[in-house]
């Protein structure tokens, strides 16, 4: 029989996906860490967050050069030491921070765990931030903020978190100058008060059996603290300043402008967070979305273009951003108005919708795959205060949201004088 | 240790199955042996923009993202200098659709002059993005024509310049599929929750039917040896000066490739590299320092760069790389320096194997290089390595003579 390849094979739909929680086991010091027992490789992830993202202070550098300066030296080793003792085996060691949250994180091949956990240990309890390391430190950062100020996506970026939270702790502004005012004594204030084992929340992934389990009892249950409490302060729901809607910063030299439109949301609380995930994927958030489909596979204007929207813990925003030839950069502008302005004018067509709801069913399929990947799903449980049952009513909601509530959604949430706009390069 | 089938179809093509039940996914990687330096040099950046081609539709199905995302699904790909990979993942239910889209595309394209159009203007924005409108992005483009004077590895994959893509015409695309994207030149890997059983008989359904073309010829010229140090110093609108040292080494399946991989993890791979440690940290010349080696299929470069500290000049920098580089010449290499990169190697190769999509890519890569049975002796050759091994190529590798040195300045 002659094969006919105009027409698509039979495909079933996506079923929901299996949510397990890691189990919970108390150390001897009364510590609680998470574990989970998955996977066929031989290694061990070992991933210690602390309430210490840059929005936990005044200065949003403070926090960040806090989490880099943990792996440069401590009471007992230098630096080169500490590296010596995680790349003797193999290990890798990853400082890590976002707005809410740092984490110190230990990859490493489960025959060296008993030999790299105690390492962390160090890393976290004895850290000194040795002062010859800081002097490197920041003067190697400065030259790398410099770096990044040559280039339009990150000078768009930082300038427009600043815009979305002005007066918010999500959206503390800093300058150079601010790399010559950081002072070495604001870390050690900072590094003292946020990172300490009791402050911590433990997981482990990979090939979590008895042994590991073990080892981490003798190395981090051993260890005195006083009560355990990962949750201490989060950055409050603040009112945002007002502004001006529209904001340009002009690099003569561009030959690409970047564009940010956007403005503040919610976070994953939020009643109407999962109907505007799918509202922004429809618009933005994949391949085929409506944005790429015009701006880029229609038009040729951009190598690429995003929209979706940004979960903090107490906070969030929505983002439409792109890199586009200065000559079409107002052209570019006028087709995305033109595309929000048809999620609220039109109803998305039904086969639109569900090409949209099967790629996110899909891409959360994908989320869960493997172990690294379910200790992820958990981890965003846990830090941004979900139920369990999250993942259920995601997929739920993703099934059930119409066209018309999307339609709403979008005369709530997208109107165009609500949306904040920058372009940084030339208009 | 990643188990595999492999079969070859009537029309040439080679098909390695993976069954790995753990995942709810599958994946298709299909791997065309093609790739930048196969162009000609006036039509550079072809091998890449064609990749972008062939999401524009192929000959019976006008939109490939369309029915992949309907079932759940998400593709990409990439060019490089010496393969054009595809790959896909999708609920492992629905794989037949995965074989559909890729055997159409691979069957022939729509050859649609809009889409020609709009991929020269995207590929146009993506060259300014990448390598134009960066502090340093033209890096490589510099470097490249330094040091290799014959090879086609003399231009980036983006292409020498934006008019070699503004230039591409529909005939030229025509036939550079007619001669690269034929069966026998390609290799499609299947991993994750399938059955080997299936896979063959979904792959004798939609890619057999493929007609054969015979395997397009390879004969690129050889580069010769280097004979004298070269330089190149430009100016720039950067915040600090880079130094780069380019040496030329041995290709991806030499069997001396693991000792100059492992030379150049010891000395720029991390933070307790030899190079950071001296220069980073120690005399505080860079601000960062790196080693690294292509690793492509013809031979290679083994590369040193870093960015300098204010006040330090490039021939400063220079001197001091120089230095560092004859105290491995001239010491040796310590045992323990050795053991350590070997654990690491050992390691990202077991980290890498996480993901079923890697296992099915380095599959396909281990294929073109010989056998796909190479990704599970990867460890053992690492570790037959020996320190008098790395010693040798390090005597080989870094002589002034090898050495293409660009100084990337910043304006005054």
């Amino acid at each position: 029989m002659q094969l006919d390849r105009t027409i698509a094979p039979p495909a079933v739909g996506i079923e929901g996906v299996q949510y397990t929680s890691p189990k919970q086991y108390k150390l001897l010091n009364g510590l609680p860490i998470w574990y989970l027992n998955m996977g066929s490789q031989e290694v061990i992830k070992a991933e210690f967050v602390f309430h210490a993202g840059s929005a936990h202070h005044a200065c949003p550098l403070v926090p960040s050069f806090t989490s880099a300066m943990m792996q440069e030296g401590t009471i007992k080793h230098s630096a080169s030491e500490i590296a010596d003792a995680i790349d003797n085996y193999g290990a890798f060691l990853e400082l890590d921070h976002d707005k809410d949250f740092a984490s110190i994180t230990l990859y490493t091949l489960k025959r060296y765990y008993a030999e790299t956990l105690p390492v962390i240990l160090e890393i976290i309890e004895e850290a000194n931030l040795p002062e010859n390391e800081w002097k490197i430190l920041i003067s190697n950062r400065l030259q790398k903020y410099r770096i990044n100020l040559g280039k339009v996506s990150f000078v768009a970026g930082k300038a427009f978190q600043e815009l979305v939270f002005k007066g918010t702790p999500y959206g503390a502004p800093f300058e150079e100058q601010d790399y010559h005012n950081v002072q070495l004594n604001d870390l050690l204030a900072f590094r003292g008060a946020h990172y300490r084992l009791e402050k911590s929340f433990v997981m482990l992934s990979g090939l979590v059996d008895e042994e590991v389990l073990t080892s981490t009892n003798q190395v981090l249950g051993d260890f005195p603290i006083s009560t355990p409490q990962f949750f201490g302060s989060t950055p409050d729901a603040h009112p945002v300043a007002k502004q001006d809607r529209i904001h340009f910063i002009e690099k003569t030299d561009a030959i690409q402008s970047a564009i940010r439109i956007g403005r503040r949301m919610f976070d994953r609380r939020h009643p109407d967070y999962f109907g505007v995930k799918v509202l922004t994927t429809v618009l933005g958030g994949y391949f085929g979305s409506r944005l790429m489909s015009n701006i880029r596979e229609d038009k040729g204007y951009t190598y690429g273009i995003g929209a979706g929207i940004v979960a903090y813990e107490n906070d969030g925003w929505f983002y439409i951003s792109t890199e586009v030839g200065t000559d079409v950069t107002s052209d570019a502008l006028i087709e995305i108005y033109k595309e929000v302005a048809l999620l609220r004018d039109e109803l998305i067509a039904e086969d639109e919708l569900n090409l949209v709801k099967n790629y996110m069913l899909g891409t959360l399929l994908k989320s869960f795959d493997g172990p690294f990947e379910r200790i992820e799903r958990f981890k965003a449980l846990h830090l941004y205060h979900l139920s369990d049952d999250y993942y259920d009513r995601y997929t739920a909601a993703i099934r059930e949201v119409s066209a018309i509530e999307l339609r709403d959604l979008a005369r709530k949430w997208l109107q165009e004088e609500s949306l904040i706009e920058l372009v940084v390069g030339k208009k | 240790m990643i188990s595999f089938e492999r079969f070859t179809l009537s029309n040439g093509l080679k098909v390695i199955v993976h069954e790995d039940a753990s995942t709810p996914l599958a994946c298709i990687n299909v791997l065309y042996d093609v790739g930048a330096r196969d162009e000609h040099p006036d039509q550079t950046g072809f091998a890449h923009l064609f990749e972008h081609l062939m999401f524009g539709g192929s000959i019976n199905i006008p939109n490939y993202d369309t029915p992949l995302q309907e079932v759940g699904g998400e593709n990409n790909a990439f060019t490089n200098n010496d393969i054009t990979n595809y790959y896909l993942s999708l609920p492992a239910e629905n794989l037949e659709t995965g074989f559909w889209l890729e055997s159409d595309r691979m069957l022939c394209l729509a050859f649609s002059e809009k889409s020609l159009e709009v991929q020269r203007n995207v590929v146009i924005e993506e060259f300014k993005q990448r390598y134009l409108n960066q502090p340093y992005g033209d890096e490589w483009l510099l470097l490249r024509p330094l040091a290799y004077k014959v090879h086609p590895y003399q231009w980036a994959t983006i292409g020498k310049e934006i008019s070699h893509i503004s230039d591409a015409k529909m005939e030229d695309v025509r036939s550079f599929f007619n001669r690269f994207y034929t069966p026998s030149n390609a290799i499609l890997v299947v991993a994750g929750n399938v059955n080997t059983t299936h896979v063959m008989q979904l792959a004798e359904k939609w890619f057999a039917p493929i007609p054969s073309a015979s395997k397009p010829l390879r004969n690129l010229p050889i580069e010769p040896q280097q004979n004298e140090a070269r330089f190149l110093s430009v100016q720039r609108d950067v915040p600090s000066d880079a130094i780069h040292k380019a040496f030329h080494m041995v290709s991806r399946n030499s069997p001396r490739y693991y000792a100059q991989d492992l030379l150049s993890d010891m000395l720029g791979r991390g933070t307790s590299s030899q190079l950071y440690t001296s220069l980073v940290k120690g005399s505080e010349l860079f601000t960062e320092i790196n080693a690294f080696v292509t690793g492509s299929y013809d031979a290679g470069l083994f590369v040193v760069s870093g960015k300098l500290k204010d006040g330090v000049s490039c021939e400063q920098a220079d001197e001091a790389i120089r230095q560092e580089l004859a105290k491995v010449v001239n010491a040796g290499i310590p045992e323990t320096e050795l053991a350590k990169v070997k654990n690491k190697a050992e390691s990202t190769h077991v980290f890498g194997e996480m993901g079923v999509l890697n296992k099915a890519m380095n599959l396909a890569f281990a294929e073109l290089m010989g056998d796909a049975g190479l990704v599970n002796t990867e460890i053992e050759r690492i570790r037959a390595v020996t320190a008098e091994d790395v010693h040798n190529e390090a005597r080989i590798l870094f002589r002034e003579e090898n050495c293409s040195t660009l100084y990337y300045r910043k304006n005054s």
